[in-house]
């Protein structure tokens, strides 16, 4: 039989905040933690802004004197499970536990480290390539420091699917939960994107914000005078486990996953297509046996590009016909940027928050209706409405679609 | 009594206390301390010979990384190789 699985706890980093609470109470306010960079020089750069995670220390959550030897976005990724396996105060063992397992998205992994030894072969000589390049760079590191760290024995594995990264490793995590193979599992995404080379890829391919005058009004997701994303770093991090061994120990259950899908579309490396998208929409619908009538809010994908957002909401129309238009659909993006590999977590752990507040949060910098996108993007401004059903879209590079679906639980349930 | 450490001591010090931190754990490095004592690993051994090959401008073949398990070995690798050292 089937086993249910449910999320007992939560953590982020992010430019908008370092904790659940922070992270929260920004979005429903509807900052923007989008600025000019400042861990690299942009001087020659066309685009200067983006979503940095500042005041992060890793030493404010753990005393580990190896921390120098895990690339930043590993870093991101343990002090987000740190925060999310505290919250759900689940037994981590006296010798750790096999029946918990960490499945982990990453988009790019450890970039910068990559980056730095090859500025350091190229520019001083081999003497000076860091002999523990290997271990910082390897996509796998976060899983497996989550893993180390907490003596979490069981499956382990990283997810690459680019911005689609965090929802897939999600819908992994609940795969194998739901089958069986673990009692628990730490999941999520984490990227350390701002590393100059692969920055200055991000503006080579020209779907960047130039709106360097105003960054936090740079990402208009939805809106006609949107001109592209904003990429930015973060990590969001949960903690999933089966439903009755959660009760058994009266863990606090923020909801529960009913559904994923996933496909690709077998088209571009970087234009979406309606197919694929409505496809993983459908699947996730399906495979949480619910009606798309059902669905009362959605996250979107909605990254400010042109192409994206027009996309998503044809994919969302087509899905969900006249009823599309009385689902809220916002994108959290326009606040935080798009973290790429860890959107999918970020925007579900939103999803998550949203049905335990009874709030959505808004797409902000929405400034002018454009025909080919008009649906409610819940704009500007945080709207209060009860909510039992999530969906959260996440579309990535190289046609790359996943869709999680999240369910409050009715109080005799829990 | 506090030990006494010639020049190339005192530099190979500074940069295993740089890599190792020992002194965040109190713990002092002194002329018979191995790097685990201090803390450390094999990556840690790693990563010390890559700073003492930058730092002293030599090149330490494979065959010696084994002794680099300790404070003493690392200088005796380093006079082995640093050419103008008397």
């Amino acid at each position: 039989m089937k086993k249910r699985v449910v999320i007992t706890g939560m953590g982020v980093i992010t430019p908008l905040g370092n904790c659940i609470k922070d992270f929260w109470n920004a979005l429903v306010d509807g900052q923007s933690g989008v600025n000019n960079i400042t861990r690299f020089s942009v001087e020659d750069f066309p685009v200067k802004i983006a979503g940095e995670v500042n005041a992060f220390c890793p030493e404010d959550f753990f005393t580990d004197d190896k921390m120098d030897r895990l690339d930043r976005f590993s870093q991101f990724a343990l002090a987000s499970a740190y925060q999310a396996v505290n919250d759900s105060k689940i037994d981590r063992g006296s010798g750790g536990r096999d029946d918990i397992g960490v499945v982990l998205g990453t988009s790019v992994g450890g970039i910068y480290s990559h980056e730095k030894a090859a500025e350091d072969l190229f520019t001083r000589g081999f003497k000076f390539v860091d002999p523990v390049s290997i271990p910082k760079v390897m996509y796998n590191a976060g899983a497996c420091h989550i893993a180390r760290h907490f003596g979490f024995m069981g499956p382990n594995y990283t997810v690459t699917t680019a911005c689609a990264s965090g929802a897939n490793a999600i819908g992994e995590a609940y795969k194998i939960i739901r089958d069986g193979y673990a009692n628990a599992m730490v999941t999520g995404g984490a990227d350390a994107t701002l590393s100059p080379v692969f920055f200055a890829a991000w503006c080579k391919l020209r779907v960047l914000s130039r709106q360097n005058d105003s960054p936090q009004k740079a990402c208009k997701p939805f809106s006609k005078n949107r001109d592209g994303l904003v990429v930015a770093e973060g990590a969001g991090v949960l903690i999933l486990e089966e439903l009755e061994s959660a009760k058994e120990r009266n863990a606090y259950i923020y909801g529960e996953i009913i559904g994923y899908g996933s496909t690709n579309d077998a088209y571009h490396l970087t234009f979406p297509h309606i197919d694929g998208e409505v496809k993983a929409i459908e699947n996730a619908l399906k495979d949480a046996q619910i009606s798309k009538e059902d669905v009362d809010y959605i996250n979107a994908h909605g990254t400010a590009t042109a192409i994206n957002d027009s996309v998503e909401t044809d994919a969302i129309k087509k899905v969900f016909g006249d009823n599309a238009y009385s689902i809220p659909i916002s994108s959290t993006k326009s606040m935080l940027g798009h973290t790429l590999g860890a959107s999918g977590a970020i925007e579900l752990i939103t999803c998550a928050l949203s049905l335990n507040e009874s709030i959505i949060p808004p797409t902000i910098n929405y400034e002018e209706p454009d025909p080919k996108c008009d649906l409610d993007y819940v704009p500007n401004k945080a709207r209060k409405a009860d909510i039992n059903i999530s969906l959260s879209n996440s579309f990535g590079f190289g046609g790359n679609n996943a869709v999680l679906i999240l369910n409050k639980l009715n109080k005799d349930e829990v | 009594m506090e030990e006494k450490f010639d020049e190339i001591e005192m530099k190979v010090k500074e940069l295993i206390e740089g890599i190792l931190k020992p002194k965040a754990k109190g713990v002092e490095i002194k002329k018979e301390s191995t790097i685990a004592d201090l803390g450390g690993d094999s990556l840690s051994a790693l990563s010390i010979l890559s700073a003492l090959e930058q730092e002293f401008n030599i090149s330490i073949p494979d065959e010696e990384i084994i002794d680099i398990s300790n404070f003493s070995g690392a200088v005796k690798v380093v006079k082995k190789h640093v050419k103008d050292y008397k």
